[in-house]
């Protein structure tokens, strides 16, 4: 009991010290009065500037913005790289073709995608989502052809012997023996996702995160700016912990251990 | 150099009238077991774009309902030899025919209990078992009942929502066993399925196995390093030596089962493979 109590404290610690030092030195420069206030934000102006934000609806307009754009790039762009990494894992000939497209392709950086994306989508709606989508396609698509490159010959064996289906194989072997890849190709292509709509929404957009950062700068309201910055991390942050915690619960094969 | 020995074996006629109640109407087999034959089959791997004959000159003929027991040194090719009559395997020299035509693949007729069990770790045992059912229809009552059955058979009852990280390595084997069963295949394949299982455990299932292969008529053929199993089960016993494999005796064993271990026969028989298998070194 004293033990749980005594984890989550040193587990507190460990979480808080770094940002809350980062707080403190913050505070100290602001302090220093060596940079001019509308620069260097103080933190307690940057949490007023946030309930306000709270307060208003806008923070929560822009974030449901954002988080829909995610949602629907990272579906579209994940579930695509899923397909393809199970298809190009398990077809010899595919592979044969795809193989050295996809190699050359996944070398390009995906904001380099951007400035095609727009010459032949505009800049509305589809174009974030594409380059959304496009963000959550490789690693989604990479970790799972490893996955199911790894599935062991064994098993096959077992699916062969029994005569599974090509359905049955994927469903019944391919995808829960690739699982912990799955997952880790799922929760780099989140966290690029949501990168990538900041960063879309930040030169393209009327509405977004990215969006109420830019015209806050615009604007030069910092404190806006930078509960944005701060927001865009937490959020990626949260993101990023809920699939390591699915992940770490699927790596193994012991459910809810004995 | 090895006499293929065809033995008319009219002790045990198939039954698999008997059987139909028991599995469904979903029957597609005949009413007799499997004849296989094997033809001046050969096999070799590459390795390192060397390649290495593990197999040779195989030639065997096993009737319906035979038990044939396969003994050999570690890496002589017997689990190999499987495979290729499984149809896992399909890159070879010769011929492999089951009731006159060519294995071209695996089939659910040819049942294959692997050396190690096998079983997907993310499934639990009733899972597990029910992936044998995972190409057929049937019905999923008949499904849970036939799992159940075949469960209890290899003492696993119990055990049904076990992972398999939860069990021992016999268990385990035992969970892969009732997988190689419930498809009542023509011919099971067993590669030394006992292996891992305690000493008891081991004469209890091979009387399960005897139990079962007298009721259901199947042909069995069962790699095993155990001399005195072989002797117990088989009909005949398929000496092999190795480097590259090959038939070096074939021994009938013409006694009737269940027999006693203790049998003199079986002694002798016994100190002849030892002293077979001996020659090698
Ligand atoms: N996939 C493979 N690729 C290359 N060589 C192989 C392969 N499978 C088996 N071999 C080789 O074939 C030979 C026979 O292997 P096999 O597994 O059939 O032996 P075994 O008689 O079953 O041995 P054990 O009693 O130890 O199980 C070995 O020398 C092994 O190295
Ligand atoms: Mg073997």
């Amino acid at each position: 009991m004293f033990g749980i109590i005594r984890k989550i404290g040193t587990v507190a610690l460990r979480l808080l010290a770094p940002p809350l030092l980062l707080i403190a030195v913050w505070e100290a420069l602001c302090r220093s009065g060596r940079f001019p206030d509308a620069v260097l934000v103080p933190p307690e102006q940057v949490y007023l500037t946030f309930i306000g934000l709270v307060q208003d609806g806008e923070l929560w307009d822009n974030l449901k913005a954002s988080g829909s754009r995610v949602l629907i790039g990272f579906a579209i762009g994940g579930g695509a790289g899923l397909v393809t990494g199970i298809a190009l894992g398990l077809s010899r000939t595919l592979e044969r073709y795809l193989g050295l497209s996809f190699t050359v392709l996944r070398q390009v950086p995906f904001i380099a995608w951007g400035p095609l994306l727009i010459i032949v989508m505009g800049i509305g709606e589809g174009f974030k989502i594409a380059i959304i989508a496009n963000a959550a396609f490789f690693p989604m698509a990479l970790n799972t052809l490893d996955g199911v490159r790894n599935v062991p010959r064994n098993y096959r064996d077992v699916a062969a012997i029994f005569q599974f289906s090509r359905w049955s194989l994927i469903r019944r072997l391919i995808v829960p023996a690739s699982l912990p890849f799955i997952l880790t190709g799922l929760r780099l292509a989140l966290s690029r996702s949501w990168m990538m709509v900041v960063g879309a929404e930040l030169f393209a957009s009327t509405i977004g995160i990215g969006h109420m950062m830019d015209w806050a700068r615009e604007m030069f309201q910092i404190d806006v700016v930078m509960v944005g910055v701060l927001l865009t991390g937490i959020v990626g942050f949260l993101l990023d912990q809920s699939l390591r915690l699915i992940e770490a619960r699927f790596s193994t094969w012991k459910p809810r251990a004995a | 150099m090895h006499s293929v020995v065809k033995l008319a074996d009219a002790k045990r006629s198939p039954k698999w009238t008997d059987s139909q109640t028991e599995s469904g109407s979903d029957r597609r087999f005949s009413q007799h077991a499997s004849d296989l034959v094997l033809r001046q089959v050969a096999k070799a791997y590459r390795i390192d774009g060397k390649r290495l004959p593990v197999l040779e000159d195989i030639n065997l003929t096993v009737e319906p309902g035979q038990f044939v027991t396969i003994v050999g040194a570690s890496g002589c090719g017997k689990s190999t030899l499987l495979r290729l009559i499984s149809g896992l395997e399909r890159d070879f020299d010769g011929e492999i025919l089951v009731s006159g035509r060519n294995v071209t693949g695996p089939s659910l007729n040819r049942g294959l209990i692997f050396q190690d069990h096998r079983l997907f770790p993310w499934l639990n045992v009733e899972d597990n078992v029910a992936l044998a059912f995972e190409s057929r229809r049937i019905d999923p009552a008949d499904k849970r009942r036939i799992i159940q059955e075949h469960l209890k058979l290899v003492g696993l009852t119990g055990f049904e929502k076990a992972f398999p990280y939860q069990l021992s390595g016999g268990m385990a084997q035992r969970a892969a066993i009732a997988r190689a069963l419930v498809n009542e295949p023509e011919i099971l394949l067993l590669d030394e399925p006992l292996g891992a299982v305690d000493a008891l455990t081991r004469l209890y299932l091979q009387n399960e196995l005897q139990r079962i292969w007298t009721q259901k008529g199947v042909t069995m053929i069962m790699v095993t390093h155990d001399i005195d199993e072989a002797l117990f089960l088989g009909d005949r016993v398929v000496v092999l030596q190795s480097r590259p494999g090959r038939v070096r005796r074939i021994i009938d064993v013409d006694l009737p089962h269940p027999r006693d271990r203790e049998d003199r026969q079986i002694a002798r028989l016994k100190k002849e493979i030892l002293a077979d298998l001996a020659g090698e070194h």
